[in-house]
């Protein structure tokens, strides 16, 4: 620990901490583009400059790690004056397109413009006009006039996702940011340079011209698009379409970045691609007649002690709660013995980093999760496999089949769709439209995406990381735990002929 | 005259009377034309109002005959009554990068206070004067691009001022017509 002293307080902290972000942990704010927490240090756009006591010069922030007694002051006269001018100089060729700009709102020039401005411009030259709307591949699109240079996309490249990929060209009020011969960049990390360009120099091509970003709220999650499991915030428009997601910070696990196939994943819980309706045979009915009917059909198995005729197939990507439901209610309670599912201690076994960094090559968010749960519970799994070959000796009868979301168990879902006969009776509970058109002969119930469900997600490392939800695109889908409950409740309940042979006696 | 009071009291006809003199006297006024009406025969009569009046919503041209507006999204972020829809894309002209590929207006939602007005940062979007539109089915009231910048009742006067200087329209309304009036 160190004490240190800004503008007349004194405060402790972690002695070699960047100043930058030891002011900004104590409630003061010292402005900055270039720096980066995630990155190297540039010391470019001298924003962040500080008057240090001893110093007769000022001093940039960012550059300065905390030790015992120091001591610096943000509010002086002379630091205020060299924030405000310093920003003037970044505006000099900036074209002020904010109208047409997609960082607008969340842009570091718009905020310390308000902030610490200079409302009257004194420059008097024409501003240099560069390059607007290069394409920079299939996800990114650059526009070199709004760029302020301060190179932290550079630093990115260079540091982080090792590809190199842009750099500052040409010199002086010409320089502009670039790749060699204007290339597309192909990485699986270029949308991290959106996410810290302070200005709108890069934006996204999928959020190009989609919303404005004071329309959008917030939710934390985590992704689901592999095993790692990066926190995320999912940026939705009051809960009927999601936009985008950002990660959020996380030491332990993606610190400032994610990948661009996981972020990609929201598409997966739109309104287009989902499974808005109960569903069989192609006629739609509301969910509570879907679950009577799955009801009635369990119930006569069981009343017939037919229960080993009953299958269930799982995907790896449930959360560690509906895993606990599912055991519960079809092992523990019913006595269902017959799980399926892919080959998951083998997925386990090859699971690894990819490109060294984030994305690994199991694409379940919580196999871990349910290989625990499958020993807490000592359910014995089999492979789809056997399940194939159980579905043609129509060995079972009653099929549940939980959530593929998206294309993940492709190969898997086509094969036990050929396999179904219309001797067996299947039910899918699956939030995915795409899915639930695989399985035309199938009893779909609509459930909750990935980004809204709330729940634990165990990733590769074994760490358990809490979905919080929040969102809910739809009132028909429901949580998986809601439709096994109504599912017991319906199955409880006496059965029509019952009744009706009650009310005779 | 205590004779006089009790029979006025006792034949309430005498007021009834006074009553339908009183009506028939403002009919007959009204029909000649003495005392000035309040009400106008509308189709054919207009009143003039004011040159500040906020009618249907206009969307101004660029000389080239394209929107002006930028798809900026500050009216709609700006309006009180949540009404106006937009959805932007890139533009066909390449010296353009965004434009509202639809611009919709529920004219039924709409308050007409005049804020999208406002907000515009770059003038494509005003006040008309305009008030007449009457549909049979409220989804007509959405009105989109064509409408709202070349509906004919512009008779094609519709370019934004930064590049032509708008002719000042001179209405010979006057305050005391107003006090009048009302």
């Amino acid at each position: 620990m160190a004490k240190i002293t800004i503008n007349g307080k004194e405060f402790d902290v972690d002695a070699g901490k960047n100043l930058v972000d030891a002011a900004e942990e104590n409630g003061i704010e010292i402005p900055h583009y270039c720096y980066h927490p995630g990155l190297s240090i540039a010391g470019q756009c001298r924003m962040c400059v500080v008057e240090q006591e001893g110093n007769p010069k000022l001093q940039i922030a960012c550059n300065m790690r905390c030790s015992e007694g120091l001591k610096v002051r943000t509010d002086t006269e002379k630091v205020q004056e060299a924030v405000k001018w310093n920003l003037e100089f970044h505006l000099i060729n900036h074209p002020i397109d904010c109208p047409i700009c997609d960082q607008a709102g969340e842009c570091g020039l718009q905020d310390y413009y308000m902030k610490y401005g200079k409302y009257q411009s004194e420059m008097r030259e024409e501003k240099v006009l560069k390059e607007k709307a290069v394409d920079l591949g299939e996800k990114i699109v650059l526009d070199k006039e709004r760029c302020i240079l301060c190179g932290r996309c550079v630093r990115f490249t260079q540091e982080i996702s090792k590809t190199a990929a842009l750099g500052i060209y040409n010199r002086g009020d010409r320089s502009v940011i670039g790749t060699v011969n204007d290339e597309p960049m192909t990485d699986n990390y270029q949308v991290n340079t959106v996410d810290i360009c302070p200005v709108g120099a890069l934006t996204s091509k999928d959020f190009r011209f989609e919303q404005r970003v004071w329309f959008l709220d917030e939710v934390e999650s985590i992704c689901g698009g592999c095993s790692k499991g990066c926190n995320i915030f999912v940026h939705h428009k009051s809960g009927k379409h999601i936009y985008r997601l950002k990660p959020r910070y996380n030491s332990q696990v993606n610190e400032h970045w994610m990948c661009d196939i996981g972020r990609d994943t929201y598409k997966n819980s739109n309104y287009d691609r989902r499974l808005t309706q109960a569903r069989l045979g192609g006629i739609e009915m509301p969910t509570a007649e879907a679950i009577q009917i799955w009801a009635a059909d369990l119930k006569t198995l069981v009343a017939m002690e037919q229960t080993d005729e009953i299958g269930i197939w799982l995907s790896p990507e449930l959360t560690n709660e509906e895993l606990e439901s599912v055991f519960k209610l079809f092992a523990k309670e019913w006595g269902i013995s017959k799980f399926f599912s892919e080959n998951v201690s083998a997925i386990v076994a090859q699971d690894e980093a990819i490109d060294g960094l984030l994305y690994r090559k199991d694409h379940y968010p919580n196999s871990a999760g349910f290989l625990q749960a499958t020993k807490t519970y000592k359910i014995k799994l089999d492979s789809t496999d056997s399940l194939v070959d159980q579905l043609d000796k129509t060995k079972i009868r009653h099929l549940i089949i939980f959530g593929p979301e998206a294309d993940r168990a492709k190969t898997d879902n086509s094969r036990i769709a050929n396999a179904l006969t219309h001797q067996t009776f299947s039910v899918l509970v699956t939030a995915q439209l795409s899915v639930a058109e695989s399985f035309p002969q199938a009893l779909g119930i609509p459930s909750l995406s990935h980004l809204e469900k709330s729940g634990s997600l165990t990733n590769h490392a074994g760490l358990t990381q809490e979905m919080k939800g929040g969102l809910k695109m739809f009132r028909e889908a429901l949580s998986t735990q809601d439709i096994l409950a109504k599912l017991e409740e319906e199955y409880r309940k006496p059965l029509d002929s019952d009744r009706k042979l009650e009310a005779r006696l | 005259m205590k004779l006089l009071d009790s029979l006025t009291r006792r034949f309430y006809f005498v007021t009834a009377l006074k009553g339908l003199v009183m009506t028939g006297r403002h009919f007959i006024f009204n029909l000649v034309g003495i005392t000035k009406r309040h009400t106008i025969q509308y189709p054919e009569q207009r009143r003039k109002y004011s040159n500040r009046f906020m009618g249907i919503h206009v969307l101004t041209k660029k000389p080239n005959n394209e929107i002006a507006c930028t798809a900026c999204m500050l009216c709609a972020t700006n309006c009180p009554a949540e009404c106006i829809h937009i959805v932007a894309a890139e533009s066909p002209n390449p010296k353009v990068e965004k434009y509202p590929a639809v611009y919709e207006i529920d004219l039924m939602r709409c308050v007409f206070c005049g804020f999208c007005e406002e907000a515009c940062p770059v003038d494509a979007i005003r006040m008309g004067r305009d008030y007449e539109y009457a549909e049979l089915s409220e989804r007509n009231f959405v009105v989109g691009i064509e409408y709202l910048m070349s509906r004919p009742a512009l008779k094609g006067r519709n370019v934004s001022i930064y590049h032509e200087t708008d002719k000042v329209v001179k209405s010979d309304f006057q305050v005391s017509d107003f006090k009048k009036a009302s």
